[in-house]
């Protein structure tokens, strides 16, 4: 075997690879950047209304004076703070009702159509009695971010812990185990990539839980800025908290994939 | 009471929601220590269900099941089941998947870990003691699955169909390496398979089984020299008659009685 003629096939596949890379970023860039000059100057000649539309710049200059005058700051760390109180404890709580659900087929059974009902319920109707229960502050907000984020974490990893190989609980059983041993040796570990993927929903879902629920009660947060800069017609402010949304929840669904990177990388 | 296992009129109904079936039907049988039997019988007769019931997973409608002279009631210490698949844990890795029934039966000695390990390494697994089951042959899973089946050290070996899952050569490569760990380690074996010449190239006895219900229709004992390896009998000059034997009765058995 000449090592050459491999490494030449080998050399043109990956650069292949790359150009394909490449060809698929500077899309990725170029959509982003045509869209953004287009929005720009559209606005700047009046072709489409700057009032009605706002712009790339002034959303900029907005989001800098937001910063300059430490606003910026204190809306995005409490919406973050809901944000992320509701995710862990929803992801936590949702996994250990999960794992109830597993224990007791009973259990599963009886609470089958409740998990359905509160599943199909838009949680958003709910609202008026959230705020009459915990008042118009930051717990009713976390209480949203939980009630959306929970449902799906339990029906989620119910189905992952069901769904664990049956020939290898009926392994553990010949060797004795008991239900709690299948459960931390087998079950627990062998749901880990679900619950990851789990992660990854979550992030999506309580930030539309945090966000309702500031449009619902708040005096500051990114929800917040958004209602009120709609309310007083300031589009640059609503688009400019758009734009940091995205950023946010864009960081959190980045740092769940690392955190499966590492997991994978273990395995 | 002699035997290491004694099976005594034991008969199972499984219940669904449709109906009631009776799977097995007054099995009476007696292993001796150290012997080698394969069950053989027509797909869906009830084989697995022998295995489940011997180890205690499900427990017979009627009859009794004796281990050693004691009751089987739930699973038995002194038994390991090899299951179809190899079912080793992708998370664990080699060492550890082979000693999961240890960490299961709380089994703290070293000695034990030192057994198993030694297992490893005498039957070809030293290498890869640290690698995860996904970076070694299906061949070499199979063999860390028995020896993961014998590392509580057991007495009676329960083998479903171990080698079902493999590609031909690498079967009858895996059936000669599972025949001289069980037969070095002097263990009893009992081999539930669909495959007469498997059954035939392992066993000193071959039960066949009529259809469902299952009840044992003819027993077989063979006197094969033991040293000789599965691989090597299939070359017996009465092999291919033992064959057509057990080939037509299982015919019978599907025919029913």
């Amino acid at each position: 075997m000449e090592k050459k003629d491999i490494s030449e096939n080998r050399l043109l596949y990956l650069k292949e690879k790359k150009q394909r890379k490449f060809i698929v970023l500077s899309f990725q860039i170029g959509i982003l950047v045509t869209f953004l000059i287009l929005w720009e100057t559209l606005a700047r000649f009046n072709i489409i209304d700057p009032f009605l539309m706002s712009m790339p710049s002034k959303i900029i200059s907005t989001i800098k004076d937001l910063l300059l005058s430490g606003e910026l700051f204190k809306h995005i760390s409490t919406t973050l703070y809901e944000t992320l109180l509701g995710f862990i404890i929803a992801t936590l709580l949702g996994t250990i009702i999960a794992v109830l659900l597993w224990w007791s087929e009973y259990l599963r059974n009886i609470l089958e159509p409740y998990i359905v009902v509160l599943n199909s319920l838009p949680k958003i109707a709910l609202g008026p009695i959230i705020i009459v229960w915990f008042g118009a502050g930051t717990k009713s907000i976390v209480f949203m971010a939980i009630i959306i984020t929970i449902i799906v974490t339990i029906i989620t990893m119910e189905n992952g812990f069901l769904g664990v190989d049956k020939n290898k609980i009926k392994l553990l059983k010949t060797f004795g185990a008991t239900k709690l041993q299948t459960l931390t040796k087998l079950i627990l570990p062998a749901s880990l990539e679900t619950f990851v993927s789990c992660l990854k929903i979550n992030v999506g879902m309580s930030w539309i839980g945090s966000i309702m629920g500031e449009y619902l009660v708040s005096k500051q947060g990114i929800g917040y800025l958004i209602v009120y800069g709609g309310q007083v017609f300031k589009l640059d402010l609503v688009m400019a908290s758009t734009v940091i949304l995205c950023v946010l929840a864009g960081l959190m669904y980045f740092l769940v994939v690392l955190i499966e990177k590492s997991i994978k990388k273990r395995r | 009471m002699d035997g290491i296992l004694n099976i005594k009129n034991v008969s199972l109904t499984y219940q669904s929601d449709t109906q009631e079936t009776q799977a097995i039907k007054n099995l009476n049988l007696t292993v001796n220590k150290g012997e080698f039997i394969s069950i053989i019988g027509p797909s869906g007769c009830g084989k697995t269900s022998i295995l489940s019931l011997i180890s205690g997973l499900i427990k017979p409608t009627n009859g009794e099941i004796f281990i050693n002279g004691e009751k089987v009631i739930k699973p038995h210490k002194s038994i390991g089941y090899m299951l179809q698949r190899d079912e080793l844990f992708p998370w664990r890795t080699i060492e550890k998947n082979a000693i999961l029934p240890l960490e299961i039966k709380k089994v703290k000695e070293n000695k034990y870990k030192a057994f198993v390990k030694n297992l490893l390494e005498k039957y070809g697994l030293k290498d890869f003691i640290n690698s995860y089951p996904s970076e070694i042959s299906g061949g070499m899973r199979q063999r860390v699955a028995l020896i993961r089946t014998l590392a509580s050290n057991p007495d009676l070996l329960l083998l479903d169909e171990p080698f079902s899952a493999l590609d031909y050569q690498t079967r009858l490569s895996v059936c000669d390496d599972v025949y001289k760990i069980i037969t070095e380690e002097r263990k009893t074996a009992i081999l539930v398979t669909h495959d007469i010449s498997e059954a035939l190239s392992m066993s000193d006895r071959v039960i066949v089984l009529t259809k469902r219900p299952a009840t044992i229709l003819n027993e077989h004992i063979y006197n094969y020299d033991k040293k000789i390896l599965p691989l090597k009998r299939r070359e017996d000059k009465n092999f291919g008659k033992e064959f057509e034997i057990l080939w037509s009765e299982l015919n019978d058995g599907k025919k029913g009685y």
